[in-house]
């Protein structure tokens, strides 16, 4: 079993942790890109979501000794990520009432607002250069809600067997323990199961 | 406050174990998203760069704005240098105005301007790839550094006895 995302996290921070100084380097490297997806995940502009994740990294860097369990840096850096970009985005302009709590039952003031921009629109041309099955699976993507198309960009940039400590990170607890599908991904699922175009046979047994 | 539960209305299949079609649609989504909206290139390096300073517990000052071609709009035309750049950061207490401009063959002038804090910060430490230099900040907050090389800098402002009152993150100029 290769490691996750979580486990070369965890052994990064470690050596941080014991005073090793590329540690800590190797943790950005590492955890960078997955900060980056759940920023802009979270409706912030490019240089907002930059600006967010760097603050991220700061932060940690001043609350290392604080966490108490190494494994857990990475959902602490998401959670981190996503209040502050929560933040920076509630600042950058006003939210709209309509946008507020739109989707499921929240427990927490900072998941109450994501807005109608959490996945970036791309241009026509961006979709229409990509082959079909991306075309088909993304046209379903953007039914979904602003909740879910966040949580899947995030997911898809973790591992399997991270998904649900991840999702939690987000605000979004998948409520099970164990990589089970949770209610986005089989939405999508079921979408793509009426869609003619999409061939779960191309599949095989490949994967 | 609402506390619905959230397993209301779990579509079926949601119980699931993850799948191969599962492990297909969110390896396509990786790659749809990497292609849409790439991590920028320098992300990292610019993170590591941030943490490498020595200011580690100086509040992390927001990035407010970056506003592009100031100069270009208002009329100026500057002769094959870089268009000018206002980049605006802020802390609860202070605003910091950074305003870079070009000055050929890849090196920039930086004009600052700190508000707030009653007038408290008096140094400017500008941390650039393999030097620092420091700036004495006028009574009405203005500092300048008239030639630095282009690339990462970050800002820290401190106040008359060394403590820093701000940093920021990492940016290009």
């Amino acid at each position: 079993m290769s490691a996750t995302l979580t486990d070369r996290a965890e052994v990064c921070f470690r050596r941080h942790l014991a005073g090793d100084r590329s540690g800590f380097d190797d943790l950005v490297e590492v955890v960078t890109p997955l900060l980056w997806h759940v920023a802009r995940s979270q409706g912030l502009d490019r240089q907002l979501a930059e600006d967010v994740v760097q603050r991220g990294w700061l932060a940690l860097v001043r609350k290392a000794e604080s966490i108490n369990e190494p494994r857990a840096v990475v959902s602490w850096l998401v959670t981190t990520v996503r209040r502050d970009a929560w933040r920076a985005r509630r600042r950058d302009r006003p939210v709209r009432g309509d946008d507020l709590g739109a989707t499921i039952g929240q427990v927490d003031p900072a998941d109450t607002d994501w807005v109608a921009t959490a996945t970036p629109t791309p241009g026509p041309d961006a979709v229409a250069e990509m082959d079909e099955e991306a075309r088909v699976l993304w046209a379903h993507v953007q039914e979904l809600s602003e909740r879910c198309q966040a949580l899947l960009r995030v997911i898809a940039f973790s591992d399997r067997p991270d998904y649900a400590t991840i999702s939690e990170a987000l605000g979004m607890p998948v409520g099970s323990i164990g990589p089970t599908r949770g209610r986005c991904l089989a939405k999508l699922r079921a979408a793509l199961e009426h869609d003619d175009q999409w061939d779960f046979e191309l599949l095989g047994g490949a994967g | 406050m609402t506390t619905q539960d959230p397993r209301h209305d779990e579509p079926s299949g949601a119980g699931d174990p993850l799948d191969t079609g599962d492990r297909r649609v969110l390896a396509d989504l990786a790659r749809i998203h990497g292609h849409l909206d790439p991590v920028p290139a320098d992300l990292a390096a610019r993170a590591r760069f941030a943490v490498a300073m020595a200011e580690v517990e100086a509040e992390v000052a927001r990035l407010v704005s970056t506003d592009h071609g100031a100069g270009a709009r208002a009329g100026v035309r500057s002769s094959g240098a870089a268009t000018a750049r206002t980049i605006t950061f802020s802390t609860d207490d202070h605003t910091l105005t950074l305003m870079i401009g070009g000055s050929g063959h890849g090196r920039r002038r930086l004009d600052g301007w700190i508000a707030g804090g009653a007038g408290s910060a008096a140094l400017v430490g500008l941390r650039m790839v393999g030097s620092t230099v420091d700036v004495e900040v006028s009574d009405e907050g203005r500092f300048g550094v008239d030639d630095m090389p282009a690339g990462m800098a970050q800002v820290s402002v401190h106040d008359a006895d060394g403590g820093a009152l701000l940093v920021t993150p990492t940016f290009l100029v």
